[in-house]
């Protein structure tokens, strides 16, 4: 495993410019105000989470009911994603499918946070044996490359939606512990003058007031970027019949269930995968711009 | 400026022996010799849908193994029709009036593949084995039933001798999972026989065998044992016959259509009509012997443990519609355990019970179950709540439950699914966690059928995932195995058809056929009646 | 140099042998009686299962367990598959040929498509060569990788058959997966490389280098790439593992009988053997491809050697 002397700023994120001051949070929001990326994600999202949030506005159909006369219809009038084998909607199950996919990749990542935050930090700041054990625990993590730790996870919780959400949460959350042990370890040194004036001042105190904020930027760019990633995580596990189960028309599992029928029924792979791709580069772009705005050093 | 030479000549030869290494991947994949073999008039390349648990076909539980097994091993007797069957290994035989003894006379012309002689020892060998728990036989040993012991009366003569009445023997010993297997050969490879090595007497044997890919089986020059229900005897045309395993059924499809394949198993019903219009491709359909698709209801836990609930299925259940969506039209609604090419299938129980979703809607109703204010009945602050277990790996289970779960809730019943892999589904069922699972069989006796669905012995962690236990069914089962007169037989089956479903112990959903695809250039192949084994001994494939 | 090797080789087998732990006593916490789960859907009687569990050594306390594994380890013992009973060898032996032949192919495209738009996309900054490779950029990294295999097959292989559908063998049934697994490599590599490389080209050395006259390729070739690379050799590490994930899923869209597609069928099928000796040897490339990185580091770096 690369130690972290040979890292470079690319593979991990920002570690020093701590936004302290206020003048330093106006200056990221002018920076992202400019960028124009960071506007055409955040536009993009807004109309996906308007649309999937609407759903029962812009459709009248239930994703769930079998129409079975309208099985396999094209795109067309009636149904503009077309339907599917049991002649539901796609563009009902996809709009319904999508609460389900955002929600997912969301709490997926509050899972990685709660999870890999803490470690981190207890790792920076007492160091010592604690960070040894809790580094080589990240070590151990991360010699699972990508999805294989969530799989093997989820074949130890059982296949089903939330499982692969605390799956992918888990298999996350090393690199958020990662980030945070090093944020916390370049912010200790001017705690420790803090706390030498203060005097009496209790660590945990310390780790609130001082160090956790410092972490608040990178992790804004991680947890955004990271929401692309589990969202793909958790379809990919769904699409290989470990997460969401049927009915649920959660992105990952519509695909999984087009898959049969790509010959006769294109139309079941084509809008889904297209509806997380879109997504996922709207998070893309957005999360580039908070990058770019945070970290100023890292913008070209 | 050394160290830069150095360190130059260093990657210099890093890159060379990388791209060296990157390389023979490449080379290795060249054009094989499969490749030119499936060319060739003397290889036939079969698409097979579902990979193997072994080449033992004494020890597996996969139909699809039993389908490449018939090729290398032979039956006692051959099936031709339901009832009817033609000499094989056993030139002769004769039941004892009570069906518990079968003596067999065998032929004296046979050799294993490793040049040993048939004969009445390795019958028994192959017997014994088989119920041995060491062996772990799982069809085989539920066909071989009641079995009690061989004994040699003869080089060439065995008498099979069972424990209680079996008149299903002669079905199941033309199965190919009671294939006789050579004993010098068990000695030999000990616990390597079954997963890497198999010796039998069949038109071909074993060539190679790449797990998870395919088998190899080539032709078996010395077979001179055919039996007359074939058109020629000694060694088959065919010189070469590859099972490819090819899960994906889109994919397996597109093999046959490219050529890359001459001969597909399980054909995907939505593709149906697009291949039947294929100039260059034949389909072969055979309605599946066996109990098609069905569901199973768990009678030891509520709520489906009442009668009414079950009933309420039966008349909600839209079976045209399933078949219709779900499997494209290719299958026929269902409503007997038996498929009606079966012997002793009861016509009249398609006409009980038709769809009436009024009257399902009443028989909830008359059974105390009111319905709540969010669509769900209740009954004794009870929510009519059911749950439907069912394996992931398969799609169209996914569908079916779509399907059922759909059109349950109008009437007040909420489905809910539970999607588990393999081992957990077994675990689940096994300990009887479900009210309601899938089943689907194939097999060619009625008897059989109705034993795995209904029997007690069965039960608790059986194949009777109903948990079904009554006194009156387990000895009218017990009968028809027993029963050697057909007439009697037919009217035992009758009844015990009726009785399931006044019972409503379970519901009958789909009876699928078998679908096979093939090239045209490819003449002469056999299916049993029961649409279970394609079988290629007779096989040609023109120029 | 071989005594920084020989270090960090040693410092590997710790981990190794913790993976082993760690993955030994997950799927022993697998809910699910194994000798049950063989049983499958057919009748078993309760002296079969208990045979099986004999068999299976389960009846032992779990660290006796775990010390005879490792020690079947060692001996290059893995077992057999709980379902096919074939050695685990056997079944891994007939499958890396697969992986291996996509592994390279992907990991060779992603390489170079990435390398070149990303250093081409930062020596034309900003122009609409930059644009157009960071926004095939940006639109590959969002892309979901079953989503563009089932779409590659649709389009080259259903419409236009132009490849073959399914299956190993041959550089035509390569093309496909190995596009699908590594053009979202790419995609990553490429914008990391523009990053570094444009680092790299802010310096006030290249700037000097400049000054002093020397010919803009020297420049590039000494210089920048050289040290750019230092970066990229990490993420070009880390892609390694993003591919051995990703062949997991195009293994499967495929219908490849690689190593990938054997863990999803037995972790689904709780076939422990072959789960523990295929996570062990991805591990163990995983491993050793982060070693590969490091010494290339050590290389073209010295500073690091004398860590």
């Amino acid at each position: 495993m690369p130690s972290s002397t040979h890292a470079s700023a690319l593979t991990e994120a920002p570690v020093a410019a701590p936004v302290h001051s206020r003048s330093a949070w106006r200056d990221a929001l002018t920076r992202l105000r400019r960028s124009r990326g960071a506007w055409v994600g955040v536009a993009m999202l807004g109309l996906i989470v308007l649309a999937v949030l609407g759903a029962p506005l812009l459709t009248p159909k239930d994703p769930l009911a079998v129409v079975v006369e309208e099985g396999f219809l094209p795109p067309g009038p009636g149904h503009v994603f077309g339907t599917d084998i049991l002649g539901r909607d796609m563009l009902t199950r996809m709009l319904y499918g999508g609460r389900l996919s955002l929600v997912t990749g969301i709490i997926s990542v509050s899972f990685a946070l709660v999870l890999g935050v803490p470690m981190g930090v207890v790792s920076g700041y007492y160091g010592g044996l604690a960070d040894r054990l809790i580094m080589r625990l990240v070590d151990i993590m991360l010699t699972f490359p990508g999805i294989l730790l969530a799989l093997v996870i989820v074949a130890v919780l059982g296949p089903s939606l939330f499982n692969a959400m605390i799956a992918v949460g888990i298999s996350a959350s090393p690199t958020y512990a990662r980030v945070v042990r090093a944020t916390t370890l370049a912010a200790r040194i001017e705690a420790y003058i803090e706390a030498a004036r203060a005097l009496g001042c209790s660590s945990p105190r310390i780790i609130v007031r001082h160090i956790l904020p410092n972490t608040v930027a990178p992790l804004i760019v991680l947890g955004t970027l990271g929401v692309a990633g589990a969202m793909i995580s958790a379809a990919a596990l769904s699409f290989l019949g470990l997460g969401a189960q049927p009915p649920e028309p959660e992105w990952g599992a519509l695909l999984s269930e087009g898959r049969s029928y790509l010959r006769v029924a294109w139309w079941m792979t084509a809008f889904p995968g297209f509806a997380i791709m879109v997504t996922v580069l709207a998070i893309n772009l957005l999360g580039d711009g908070l990058r770019d705005a945070l970290d100023p050093r890292l913008r070209t | 400026m050394s160290r830069g030479m150095t360190r130059r000549r260093f990657l210099g030869a890093a890159g060379a022996g990388l791209g060296a290494a990157a390389l023979s991947p490449f080379l290795r994949t060249l054009p094989r010799p499969e490749a030119v073999l499936a060319q060739s008039t003397d290889t036939l390349i079969y698409g097979m849908a579902s990979p193997f648990d072994t080449l033992d076909v004494t020890t597996t539980t996969s139909s699809y193994v039993g389908r490449m097994g018939l090729h290398i091993v032979d039956p006692l007797v051959w099936s031709v029709k339901a009832g009817e069957y033609a000499p094989s290994l056993a030139t002769s035989w004769t039941v004892s009036p009570d069906a518990t003894a079968y003596t067999f006379t065998l032929r004296e012309d046979v050799k294993f593949h490793d040049g040993t002689p048939l004969n009445a020892e390795a019958v028994k060998v192959t017997f014994d084995r088989i119920v041995d728990p060491a062996t772990k036989a799982q069809t085989a040993f539920s066909f071989i039933g009641p079995y009690d012991r061989s004994e040699v009366l003869g080089t060439h003569q065995v008498r099979v001798r069972f424990k209680r009445p079996y008149a299903a023997f002669l079905n199941a010993a033309s199965t190919p999972y009671l294939g006789i297997i050579s004993p010098t050969a068990l000695r030999r490879y000990g616990q390597d026989f079954g997963p890497v090595v198999f010796v039998s007497t069949g038109p071909f044997s074993i060539q190679s065998y790449q797990s998870g890919q395919e088998i190899t089986l080539i032709r078996n020059i010395n077979y001179n044992w055919a039996s007359r229900v074939h058109k020629h005897n000694g060694p088959p045309y065919l010189q070469r016959l590859v099972f490819r395993i090819i899960t994906e059924p889109s994919t397996r499809m597109a093999t046959l259509e490219t050529g890359e394949t001459h001969f597909i198993e399980d054909v995907p019903p939505t593709d149906l009509e697009r291949v039947k219009r294929n100039p260059r491709i034949n389909v072969i359909e055979v309605p599946q012997a066996g109990s098609g698709w069905s569901v199973m209801f768990n009678q030891q836990r509520p709520p489906t443990n009442e009668l009414a609930v079950r009933r309420a299925f039966q008349l909600t259940i839209d079976k045209e519609g399933l078949a219709k969506s779900v499997w494209s039209g290719v299958h026929k609604p269902a409503c007997s355990p038996l498929t009606p090419n079966l012997f002793g299938f009861d016509p009249e129980t398609c006409k009980k019970y038709p769809r009436n979703v009024d009257q399902a809607r009443r028989v909830l109703d008359e059974a105390g179950w009111q319905m709540g204010p969010d669509g769900v009945r209740v009954k004794g602050g009870q929510r009519l709540q059911v749950n439907y277990y069912f394996r992931t790996e398969n799609p169209k289970l996914r569908e079916m439950t779509a399907f059922i779960q759909a059109q349950m809730k109008p009437v007040g019943v909420d489905v809910q699914l539970i999607g588990q892999a393999g081992p957990a589904y077994f675990q689940s069922v096994r300990t009887g966690l479900h009210h309601v699972q899938y089943w689907w069989d194939t097999g060619t006796d009625p008897g059989q059928m109705l034993r795995i669905l209904y029997h007690s012995s069965n039960a608790g962690g059986g194949s009777n995932r109903n948990n079904y236990r009554n006194a009156e069914m387990d000895t009218l089962i017990d009968q028809i195995g027993a029963e050697g007169n057909p007439q009697k037989r037919r009217e035992l089956l009758i009844k015990a058809q009726q009785k399931a479903l006044d019972e409503q112990i379970m519901i009958f959903l789909t009876d699928p056929p078998s679908l096979f695809a093939h090239q045209r250039t490819v003449s002469d192949i056999w299916v049993d009646w029961g649409g279970l084994y394609p079988y290629f001994y007779d096989t040609r494939i023109a120029r | 140099m071989l005594e920084y090797v020989a270090k960090r080789l040693l410092l590997t087998i710790p981990t190794v042998v913790t993976i082993t732990l760690v993955v030994f006593l997950m799927l022993h916490a697998v809910p699910g009686d194994p000798a049950i789960i063989f049983a499958g859907d057919k009748n078993v009687t309760p002296e079969q299962l208990a045979v099986v569990r004999l068999e299976m050594g389960l009846d032992r306390p779990i660290m006796v367990q775990y010390i005879d594994y490792l020690s079947r380890i060692l001996v290059l013992n893995l077992g057999r598959s709980l379902y096919s009973r074939i050695p685990v060898t056997h079944e891994i032996g007939n499958r890396v040929s697969s992986s291996a032949e996509l592994a390279v192919a992907a990991f060779a495209l992603a390489s170079v498509l990435g390398i070149l738009l990303g250093v081409v996309s930062a020596l034309w900054r900003s122009s609409w060569v930059d644009v157009a490779a960071m926004s095939f950029a940006i639109v590959g990294v969002s892309m979901p990788i079953f989503w563009l295999a089932s779409m590659l097959i649709f389009v080259f292989a259903i419409m236009l058959g132009w490849f073959p559908v399914t299956g190993a063998g041959g550089l035509n049934r390569l093309v496909l997966p190995a596009l699908a697994l590594g053009m979202i490599s790419s995609a990553t590599l490429a914008r990391l490389v523009r990053s570094s490389v444009l680092e790299i080209l802010s310096q006030p050395y290249v700037t000097t280098a400049r000054s002093k006259g020397l010919r803009e390729i020297v420049i590039l070739t000494r210089h920048v790439l050289k040290n750019a690379f230092i970066p990229v050799i990490t993420v070009m590490g880390l892609q390694f593992g993003t591919l051995l994930s990703g062949a997991v899923i195009t293994e499967t869209v495929f219908a490849r009988p690689g190593l990938g597609k054997l863990l999803v069928d037995a972790i689904l099928i709780k076939d422990f053997p072959v789960i523990q000796a295929v996570i062990l040897i991805v591990s163990l490339i995983y491993v050793l491809m982060n070693l590969l990185v490091d010494v290339s580091y050590a290389f073209l770096d010295p500073r690091i050697r004398f860590d």
